[in-house]
């Protein structure tokens, strides 16, 4: 443990004793700290000469006559089981990298998030438009077709690793942010990072996750929710976007073949395609603005 | 060492080594820890203890390096309960060694 680390504990647990005492408590910890420091012990050393903060609290606390044993001993029983437990696991993920508990529960929701896009990812791109595309090849060449189920795998097989080298990358990235506490940087930020890299280096189709990487930033737990929900929401009306606008390149395509032209189907289409797009530039509207840290 | 002993002679252990001139907290803990060694958080609740009564009196005073340094000057009620507590532990411990040495 780090000196601002204890003297945070300790001015936690301290809470019952008036802030101006707690301030001088705090102070001559520190101070003493600062001098153990200078005679030549490590930081942590210095701090681990103090042994369990529970029971210095609890024996400065007894020197201003309070005493905590009257306390509850259920709850704070509990409190010192998940302390213990929360300090075990800081400690652990410590090791891997200088990460607080926080930012480890960010950077598995940021895992999270991109499974999911991923996911709807792999719905859209590869069981939506492969099969679209591979029937529209084959309408053309039917003596493909006894190898459609094959497409799809191998369509699948390139999808999985694509997401996998895409999920590592966005994930290392995340986790050098956090190693470095630059945070404030949202995990969409570094996807739209990793893809704008991507797309140079294997011309991927775009996927309706595009919305994602629009140039707002947010961090907020609560704003990333609004954005899954933003997603969701997204989906059906790009994929009627997606359908109504292959259904223009069919109408034109058989307007050219057969000489037959529908007017109003025409209308109808564009009416849906405009239709898609208004409702898209809603949502992104609604798009979480970057927030203000200070707010 | 028995915690239940370094308990009871902290105390005087305390106020001897602040009798001869003021200490602040490190040095204290330093002095202290030559005799016994004692948990250095506990110091801090004694040293507020003796104050409340007190037995003690503090006073900030610039350091050369970093912030005022609180150092701790016994009082003459301070004094009074060294010299009992020492006369105590004299006769105390004189007894627990007589008894301990006699043969039985």
């Amino acid at each position: 443990m780090l000196k601002s680390e204890f003297l945070d504990l300790l001015n936690q647990k301290l809470s019952l004793i008036n802030d101006k005492e707690k301030e001088d408590i705090i102070l001559e910890y520190g101070t003493y700290i600062d001098d153990k420091i200078a005679s030549g012990v490590s930081e942590e050393e210095a701090v681990a000469g103090f042994g369990d903060v529970d029971e210095l609290a609890k024996e400065i606390l007894s020197a201003y006559k309070i005493n905590t044993d009257s306390m509850d001993p259920l709850s704070s029983k509990a409190d010192k089981t998940i302390d213990k437990v929360y300090t075990k696991l800081e400690g652990m993920f410590s090791k891997l990298g200088n990460f607080s508990m926080n930012e480890i529960f960010h950077i598995i929701f940021d895992a999270f998030v991109l499974v999911l896009i991923l996911w709807i990812g792999k719905l859209i791109v590869v069981d939506l438009l492969c099969r679209i595309v591979l029937s529209m090849i084959f309408s053309f060449f039917v003596g493909f077709y006894a190898i459609t189920d094959f497409m799809l795998s191998l369509c699948r097989l390139l999808y999985v690793c694509i997401a996998i080298y895409f999920f590592v990358k966005v994930m290392t990235k995340r986790v050098e942010r956090y190693r470095l506490h630059a945070n404030h940087v949202g995990v969409m930020d570094d996807i739209k990072e990793t893809w704008n890299d991507n797309i140079k280096s294997n011309d991927l189709p775009p996927t309706p996750d595009r919305p994602l990487y629009h140039e707002r930033k947010v961090h907020h737990v609560e704003s990333d929710i609004l954005k899954v929900i933003l997603v969701f929401a997204m989906i059906p009306v790009s994929c009627i976007l997606i359908g109504s606008g292959i259904g223009f390149v069919v109408m034109i395509y058989v307007s050219m073949m057969y000489a037959t032209t529908s007017l109003g189907l025409y209308c109808i289409d564009i009416a849906f395609v405009l239709g898609s797009l208004a409702i898209l530039l809603m949502l992104f509207r609604a798009w979480p603005k970057k927030v203000d840290t200070n707010a | 060492m028995n915690t239940q002993f370094k308990k009871g002679v902290l105390e005087l252990i305390v106020l001897k080594a602040i009798v001869a001139d003021d200490l602040y907290g490190y040095q204290l803990v330093s002095r202290i820890n030559e005799v016994i060694q004692v948990n250095e958080g506990t110091i801090y609740p004694l040293l507020k203890r003796l104050s409340n009564d007190h037995l003690l009196e503090s006073y900030l005073k610039e350091s050369t390096e970093g912030p005022p340094r609180k150092y701790y000057h016994i009082t003459s009620l301070g004094l009074a309960r060294y010299e009992a507590l020492l006369e105590e532990w004299t006769n105390f411990s004189e007894s627990v060694n007589t008894y301990l040495k006699g043969v039985k």
